[in-house]
C-alpha cells in the first residue's frame, strides 16, 4: 500500500486544484453559460472515471484488496467496466450534442450584423448599412447592445485567424475564401477581452480585441458618433498634426474619413481616440503609448506591418495630439 | 537438446514463384500504398469539384477524348502480353519471358508517348486553376507509376538478355506482369475521373 | 525448385552441441568490418538500433528546444527569444518530436524487436530497409540545416495554409519542411512494408495468429495504419510543394482551391499519426506487464481486437482538430461520436491490464514503474481528450494550453513513459547489460514529478485562456505563476533525462551482464543470447503456445535449414506452417549510395526543380546494380 500512496495523493491534488476558475465562467451570454455548464459537468464525470480507474489499479496492486480471481470473474469485471464506459460515453455524447444545438441557435431577424476581417495582426470591424458609404468602419473594438443577438460575419484576406471572446462564445476561424458566422446574445454590460486563437504569424501573440457590451442607448450613440467623419482640427497645432499625417507615409495605409487619407492596409483611424487600446489591444490608448507606437511600432510588436517613423519631436507631438483629438 | 521437439525443413523448396513469396507480398504492400495515394487524390478531386461553381472552369472547358480513348485501347491490349508474361514466368519459360517482356516494354512505351497528347487534351496548364492542378496531379501520378514500371521492365529485360536466368528472374517477370495489371486497373477509374467526369458539367 | 538440403553440420561435443552450425551461420551472415563497413549494414538489429539512437538524439535536441520555450515563457514579457525565433522553435520542437523522435523511435523498436519476437533472421528486404534509415537521417540533417541558418520552418508542425504558402512564408525554410515530410514518409513506409511482411510471412513455425506476442500485434497494426495514413500526407505535402514552387492552386481560393483542403488532408494523416505513436507503446506496456507479473496478459483476443478497432476508428476522427473551422453541425456530431467511441477500445485494454495485475505481486523494477506512470498520466490525457471531443467545449479550449496539456499527457504519458519502460526492459537484450536499478528509479521519479509539474498547470492555463503558440504574454493575465511552475518542471524533466543518459553510459561501462532472459519473460527475443548474434537464432524456434519460453516442454527447433546461405524460413500467414525458404541479400553499400543520390536530388529540388529528376535518373544505374547483385564484393 505504501508504494501507491503518492499517485493517489497526486490524483486528489489534481482533482482539487483544477476546480478553480475558468475564463468563460464569467459568462456574459447564454451561449457561454451553456458551454461552461457542459464543461464542468464533463469535468466531474470524467474526473470520477479517472479516480475510479486509478483506484482499481491501486486495488489490483494491493495485497489486501486483490483477492485471487479466476478468469470468469475477471472477464465479468472487464465486461462490466466496458459496458459502463459505453453508457457513460453515450450520455456525454448526448449532452455534448444537445449543448451544441443550444449554442448554435439561429440569430433571428433583429440580429445586429457585424463584419469582421482578420488581418496580420489586427481586426477590421465594419457595421454594414444599406448605403455602403455610410458603413461604420473601426478596428480592434466591437461594440454591441446588450440583450440583442449579434451576428458576426467572419472573413480574412491573408491567413487564417480565429476570433475568440471567451465570455460570450467559443472560437470560430476566419478563413480566406470562406465565410463563417458566430452568433451570441450578450446579456451583461461590460468590456470583455478577446483575441486571435489561430497561429497567424509572428505577432499572433499580440492580436487582441475588445468587446464592449453597452445599453442600447449608449450603443446607438456610439454608432452615430462613429458614423461621423473625423473631427476638424480646432487648433493650429492640431492642424499641423494633420498635415504631418497627410504629408507622411501614414495616409498610404490608414484612412481618416473627412481627410484625403484613405489607405486600406491598416486600421481606420477616423475615431481612434474613442478606442480604449491601440495595436490590437496591445497597449492602452494614451498619448505616451501612441507616440511610442508611431515612432517605433517594431519595438512594441516586432514584425508587424507598420514601419517606424522618424519625425522631428515637434511634428511628433502635434501628430499625436491630432490623433488624440479624433474622438 | 534431446528433449526438444524438432521440425525438419530440409526438403522445403528454396524458392517459389507465386503469392507465397516475400517479394510478392512486398509488391502487394506497395500497390496498396499507391492505390491509397490515388484514392486520396481522387478524394481531393471531388472535394474541389464540390466547391467549384463550374467543373471545369468555363475558360478551360472539358478535355478532349480522342488521345485518351486511343490510349485506353492500347492499355487494354497491353494486358495480353502481361498475362502471357505472367504465365511464362510461372512455367519458367526463358524464351517466352524475353519476348513478352519486350512486348510489354513496347506497348508501355507507346502508352507513355500518347500520354503526351493526353496531357495536351486537358486544354490547360497545371497553374491555371485548382481544376487544372488536380487533373495534372492525377495524370502525373499515374505517369510516375508507369515510368517506374517501364524502368523495372527494362532492367529485368536487360538482365535476362545478358545473364543466365534463375528462379529469381522468373518470379520478377511474373511480378512485372502483376504490377502492370495494377497500372491498368488503376487507370480505368482514373480515366473516368480525368476525362469523363469533367463532361458531366 | 528445391536445392537438396545442405547437410546440417553434425552436432559435435555435448557441451557445445551446435558449435559447427553457429560458426557457419556467423560466417554466412557476417557484417562488413571497419568503419566504412557501417555504410554496408543491412541487419535489422543494426538498422533498428540506429533508428532508436538517432531518434533519441532528436529527442534531446527537441527537448532543448522545449527548454528554450519554457525559458521564454517562464516570465511575462520574456526577452529570451524574439517572435521570429520562437515560431521557428516551436515548429521545430513539434516537427522533431513527432516526425523525428516519436514515430522513428517506434519504428526502430519494431525493427529491432519484431523479427526476434517472431523468430526470424532478418527482415525480408534488408537493403530497402537500410534505405529507409538513410532517408530518415537525411531528412533530419536537412531540417536542422535550415534551422541552424536561422531559416527554419515557422508555421507550426501542421503548417496550415496559407500561412505556410509562398505569400506568407517565402524562403526555403518551408520548402525544406515539405521535403523532410517526404523523407520521413518514405522511411516510415519502408519500415511498414518490411514489418508487415515479417509478421505475416516469417513467423516461427507454430506461431499461429493467436500466438503472436501483443507487441508484435501492436506493431503490425501500426504498420498497416502507416500504409493507409501516409498517402494522405504524400498528397498534402506534394500539393503544398507544387503550390509553392510550380504555381498550382490547390489551396488558393481565388482559383478554385481551398485552405481547408490542406487541413483535411493533413489531419487525415495527422490523427492516425498520433495512434501510430501510441499503439506500439501499448504493445510495450503489455510486454512489460507480462514480464513483471510473470503472467500472460488477460484477454488476449480482446486486446488484439481493441488494437484493430483503435486503428480502424482512428481514421474517422480527423475533423476533431477542425471544429473551429465552422463545418456543418451534423458532421461535427459524427466526429464527436467517433472520438468518444475510441475511448472504448483503449478502455478495454486498460481494464484487461488491471485484470492482469489483479493480485499479481509484480516486480517493482524501473520498467514497471514506468507502466504505473503510464496509467496515471495517460488516463488524465485520455480523459481530457474526451472533453476536447465535445464540440462546444472544444470551441472554448481549442488552441489553448489545455490542448498542449492534453497532447503532452497522451504523448509523454502514453508513449514516452512506455518507451522508457521499454528501454529499461529491452536494453539488457540489446546491449547485453542491465541498466542500473537505483538510477532507474530516480530517473522515473524525477521524470514523473517533473512531467506533472510541467504540464499539469497547463490545463489550468488553458482554462484561464492562455493561447498556445504565443511568444509572450502580458503580466496582468494571472498566468505568471503557473507558467513559472511549468518551466521549473521542465528543468526537473531535463535532470531526469540526464540521469537516464548517465545510467546508459554507466551500464555500458560496467553494467551487470544480463544473460539471455533476465526478466524471465515469455517471448522469443529472450530465447537467444544478449545481445543476439547477427543471425538471431542458431536454430529457428518452433513454438506451441502463446508464451513459448514458459512452456514446460521447452522450445522446439527447426532443423535442416542450410547454414551456408542467408536463408529465411517463410511460413504460412495464418497458421505459420513452414512454406519454403528464401534467400535474402547481404551487406551492401548500394542503399547508402542510392539514398544519397535520390536524397540530394530532392534536397536540390528546393533550389532548382530539375535536381529531383536528375537525382532520379542518376540512381537508375544504381538500381540496376541493386538488381544484379545480392551482396557487394
Ligand atoms: C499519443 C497521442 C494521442 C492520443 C492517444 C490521443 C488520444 C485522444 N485524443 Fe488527442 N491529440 C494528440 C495526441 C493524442 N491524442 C495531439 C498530438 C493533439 C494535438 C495536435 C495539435 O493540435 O498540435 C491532439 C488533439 C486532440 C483534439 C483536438 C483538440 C484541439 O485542437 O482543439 C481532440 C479533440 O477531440 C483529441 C481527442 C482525443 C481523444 C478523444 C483521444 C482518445 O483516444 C483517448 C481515449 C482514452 C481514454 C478516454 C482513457 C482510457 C479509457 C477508459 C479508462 C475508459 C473509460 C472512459 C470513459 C468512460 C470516458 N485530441
Ligand atoms: C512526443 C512528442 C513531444 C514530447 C516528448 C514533448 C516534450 C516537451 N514539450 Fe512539447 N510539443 C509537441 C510534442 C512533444 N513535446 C508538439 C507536437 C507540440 C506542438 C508544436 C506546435 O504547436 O507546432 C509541442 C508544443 C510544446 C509547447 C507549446 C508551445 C506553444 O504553443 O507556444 C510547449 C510549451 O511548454 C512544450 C513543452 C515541452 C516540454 C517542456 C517537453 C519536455 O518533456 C521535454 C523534456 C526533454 C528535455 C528537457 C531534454 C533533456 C535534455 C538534456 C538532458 C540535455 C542533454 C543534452 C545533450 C547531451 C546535448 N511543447
Ligand atoms: C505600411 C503601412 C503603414 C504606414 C505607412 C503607417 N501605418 Fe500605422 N499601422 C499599420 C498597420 C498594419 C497597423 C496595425 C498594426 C497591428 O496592430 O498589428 C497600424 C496601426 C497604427 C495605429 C494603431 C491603430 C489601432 O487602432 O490599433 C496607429 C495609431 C497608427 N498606425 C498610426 C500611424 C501613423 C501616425 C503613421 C504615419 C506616421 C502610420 N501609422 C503609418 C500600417 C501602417
Ligand atoms: Cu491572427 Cu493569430
Ligand atoms: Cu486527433
Amino acid at each position: 500500500m505504501r508504494r501507491i500512496a503518492p499517485p493517489l495523493a497526486l490524483a486528489t491534488y489534481a482533482a482539487l486544484s483544477s476546480a478553480c476558475s475558468y475564463v468563460a465562467l464569467d459568462n456574459a451570454s447564454p451561449e457561454a453559460a451553456a458551454i461552461t455548464k457542459l464543461h464542468w459537468w464533463m469535468f466531474w464525470v470524467l474526473g470520477a472515471v479517472g479516480f475510479l480507474v486509478m483506484a482499481a489499479v491501486a486495488a489490483a496492486l494491493s495485497r489486501r484488496f486483490a483477492r485471487p480471481a479466476d478468469d470468469r470473474q475477471r472477464m465479468r469485471a472487464v465486461a462490466v467496466a466496458t459496458g459502463v464506459s459505453v453508457l457513460l460515453l453515450l450520455v456525454l455524447l448526448v449532452a455534448s450534442v444537445v449543448t451544441g444545438r443550444e449554442v448554435a441557435t439561429p440569430a433571428g431577424p433583429d440580429a445586429l450584423d457585424i463584419e469582421i476581417t482578420g488581418h496580420q495582426w489586427w481586426w477590421e470591424i465594419r457595421y454594414p448599412t444599406a448605403v455602403p458609404r455610410d458603413a461604420v468602419v473601426t478596428a480592434n473594438e466591437i461594440h454591441v447592445p446588450v440583450g440583442r443577438a449579434a451576428r458576426l460575419r467572419l472573413g480574412s484576406n491573408d491567413v487564417i485567424h480565429s476570433l475568440w471572446i471567451p465570455n460570450v462564445d467559443g472560437k470560430r476561424d476566419l478563413i480566406p475564401g470562406r465565410t463563417n458566422w458566430l452568433t451570441f446574445r450578450p446579456r451583461r454590460i461590460g468590456t470583455f477581452a478577446g483575441r486571435c486563437a489561430e497561429f497567424c504569424g509572428y505577432q499572433h501573440a499580440k492580436m487582441g480585441l475588445l468587446l464592449v457590451v453597452q445599453t442600447p442607448a449608449d450603443f446607438a450613440l456610439w454608432l452615430a458618433q462613429q458614423r461621423q467623419p473625423s473631427a476638424e482640427p480646432a487648433e493650429a497645432s492640431l492642424e499641423h498634426g494633420r498635415d504631418v499625417f497627410l504629408a507622411g507615409p501614414c495616409s498610404a495605409c490608414h484612412t481618416i474619413r473627412g481627410t484625403p487619407a484613405f489607405g486600406h492596409k491598416a486600421p481606420d483611424l477616423t475615431h481612434l481616440a474613442s478606442r480604449a487600446t491601440i495595436a490590437a489591444a496591445t497597449l492602452p490608448n494614451t498619448t505616451g503609448h501612441l507616440a511610442g507606437w508611431v515612432v517605433d511600432p517594431q519595438r512594441i510588436k516586432p514584425g508587424n506591418r507598420m514601419p517606424p517613423n522618424v519625425l522631428p519631436s515637434g511634428d511628433l507631438l502635434d501628430l499625436v495630439a491630432y490623433l488624440r483629438s479624433l474622438r | 537438446m534431446s528433449a526438444v521437439r524438432e521440425l525438419d525443413v530440409s526438403n522445403l523448396p528454396d524458392a517459389v514463384l507465386d503469392s507465397r513469396s516475400l517479394v510478392w507480398w512486398g509488391t502487394i504492400v506497395m500497390t496498396v500504398v499507391e492505390t491509397m495515394v490515388f484514392a486520396i487524390s481522387v478524394g481531393g478531386y471531388f472535394y474541389l469539384r464540390n466547391l467549384a461553381s463550374a467543373w471545369p472552369p468555363p475558360r478551360i472547358g472539358p478535355p478532349a477524348l480522342t488521345a485518351a480513348t486511343v490510349n485506353l485501347g492500347i492499355l487494354l491490349v497491353s494486358v495480353i502480353p502481361a498475362v502471357l508474361l505472367d504465365r511464362a514466368g510461372k512455367k519458367r519459360d526463358a524464351r517466352k519471358i524475353k519476348i513478352y517482356l519486350a512486348a510489354n516494354l513496347v506497348l508501355g512505351t507507346a502508352f507513355l508517348v500518347l500520354r503526351y497528347w493526353e496531357f495536351k487534351a486537358l486544354h490547360c496548364m497545371w497553374n491555371q486553376s485548382a481544376y487544372a492542378s488536380i487533373q495534372w496531379t492525377i495524370l502525373g501520378l499515374h505517369t510516375t507509376n508507369l515510368l517506374t514500371s517501364l524502368a523495372e521492365t527494362a532492367i529485368v529485360l536487360i538482365y535476362v538478355m545478358t545473364k543466365p536466368i534463375e528462379d529469381h528472374q522468373f518470379l520478377d517477370a511474373r511480378l512485372d506482369g502483376v504490377f502492370w495489371y495494377f497500372i491498368v486497373l488503376t487507370w480505368l477509374p482514373l480515366y473516368v475521373v480525368v476525362f469523363l467526369v469533367p463532361r458531366l458539367g | 525448385m528445391s536445392t537438396p538440403a545442405k547437410k546440417t553440420p553434425p552436432e559435435t561435443d555435448p557441451g557445445e552441441p551446435l558449435a559447427g552450425e553457429r560458426a557457419e551461420l556467423a560466417k554466412t551472415w557476417r557484417k562488413r568490418s571497419g568503419s566504412l563497413g557501417l555504410l554496408f549494414s543491412v541487419d535489422h538489429k543494426t538498422i533498428g538500433k540506429r533508428y532508436i539512437i538517432t531518434a533519441f538524439v532528436f529527442f534531446l535536441v527537441a527537448g532543448v528546444e522545449a527548454a528554450a520555450m519554457r525559458l521564454q515563457l517562464a516570465r511575462p514579457e520574456g526577452r529570451f527569444l524574439n517572435p521570429d525565433v520562437y515560431a521557428q522553435v516551436f515548429t521545430m520542437h513539434g516537427t522533431t518530436m513527432m516526425f523525428f523522435f516519436a514515430v522513428p523511435v517506434m519504428l526502430g523498436m519494431g525493427l529491432y524487436l519484431v523479427p526476434l519476437m517472431v523468430g526470424t533472421r532478418n527482415v525480408p528486404f534488408p537493403r530497402l530497409n537500410a534505405v529507409g534509415y538513410w532517408f530518415y537521417l537525411m531528412g533530419g540533417v536537412l531540417l536542422y540545416g535550415t534551422f541552424v541558418m536561422n531559416r527554419g520552418p515557422d508555421a507550426g508542425w501542421f503548417a496550415y495554409v496559407p500561412l505556410s504558402g509562398n505569400a506568407y512564408s517565402a524562403g526555403h525554410g518551408m520548402d525544406a519542411w515539405v521535403q523532410i515530410i517526404n523523407f520521413t514518409e518514405v522511411s516510415a513506409l519502408i519500415v511498414a512494408g518490411s514489418l508487415i511482411v515479417t509478421v505475416f510471412k516469417q513467423r516461427a513455425p507454430g506461431m499461429s495468429l493467436n500466438r503472436i506476442p501483443l507487441f508484435a500485434w501492436a506493431i503490425l497494426v501500426t504498420m498497416i495504419m502507416i500504409v493507409f495514413a501516409m498517402p494522405a500526407v504524400i498528397f498534402a505535402a506534394g500539393s503544398l510543394n507544387s503550390d509553392r514552387s510550380l504555381g498550382t492552386h490547390f489551396f488558393n481560393p481565388a482559383e478554385g482551391g481551398d485552405a481547408l483542403l490542406w487541413q483535411h488532408a493533413f489531419w487525415f494523416f495527422g490523427h492516425p499519426e498520433v495512434y501510430i505513436i501510441f499503439l506500439p507503446a501499448l504493445g510495450m506496456i503489455s510486454a512489460i506487464i507480462s514480464a513483471s507479473t510473470r503472467r500472460q496478459i488477460f484477454g488476449y483476443t480482446a486486446m488484439v481486437l481493441a488494437l484493430v478497432a483503435t486503428a480502424f476508428l482512428g481514421f474517422g476522427l480527423w475533423v476533431h482538430h477542425m471544429f473551429a473551422t465552422g463545418l456543418p453541425q451534423m458532421g461535427e456530431a459524427f466526429f464527436t461520436a467517433a472520438s468518444m467511441m475510441i475511448a472504448i477500445p483503449t478502455g478495454v485494454q486498460i481494464f484487461c491490464w488491471i485484470a492482469t495485475l489483479w493480485g499479481s505481486r509484480p516486480r517493482w523494477d524501473p520498467p514497471f514503474l514506468f507502466v504505473l506512470g503510464f496509467f496515471f498520466t495517460f488516463l488524465i490525457g485520455g480523459l481530457t481528450g474526451v472533453m476536447l471531443a465535445s464540440v462546444p467545449v472544444d470551441l472554448q479550449l481549442h488552441d489553448t494550453f489545455f490542448v498542449v496539456a492534453h497532447f503532452h499527457y497522451v504523448l509523454i504519458g502514453g508513449a514516452v513513459f512506455p518507451l522508457f519502460g521499454g528501454i529499461y526492459h529491452w536494453f539488457p537484450k540489446i546491449m547485453g547489460r542491465m541498466l542500473g536499478r537505483t538510477l532507474g528509479i530516480w530517473n522515473f521519479a524525477l521524470l514523473f514529478v517533473g512531467f506533472n509539474l510541467t504540464f499539469f498547470p497547463m490545463h489550468e492555463l488553458g482554462f484561464h485562456g492562455m493561447p498556445r503558440r504565443v511568444y509572450t504574454y502580458s503580466p496582468d493575465r494571472g498566468w505568471n505563476g503557473l507558467n513559472l511552475a511549468a518551466s521549473i518542471g521542465a528543468a526537473v524533466m531535463a535532470v531526469a533525462v540526464a540521469l537516464f543518459l548517465i545510467n546508459v553510459v554507466q551500464s555500458l561501462r560496467r553494467g551487470r551482464r544480463a544473460g539471455d532472459n533476465p526478466w524471465d519473460a515469455e517471448s522469443l527475443e529472450w530465447a537467444t543470447s544478449s545481445p543476439p548474434p547477427v543471425y538471431n537464432f542458431v536454430r529457428i524456434p518452433v513454438v506451441s503456445s502463446r508464451s513459448p519460453l514458459w512452456e514446460p516442454g521447452g522450445l522446439g527447433a527447426v532443423t535442416g535449414m542450410p547454414t551456408d546461405k542467408r536463408l529465411l524460413l517463410v511460413t504460412h500467414p495464418l497458421d505459420a506452417e513452414p512454406s519454403h525458404r528464401e534467400e535474402v541479400p547481404g551487406p551492401s553499400v548500394n542503399p547508402f549510395l542510392i539514398s544519397l543520390t535520390m536524397g540530394l536530388g530532392l534536397i536540390g529540388s528546393i533550389f532548382w526543380l530539375w535536381w529531383a529528376v536528375i537525382g532520379a535518373v542518376a540512381s537508375i544505374p544504381l538500381a540496376y546494380l541493386w538488381y544484379v547483385t545480392e551482396e557487394d564484393p
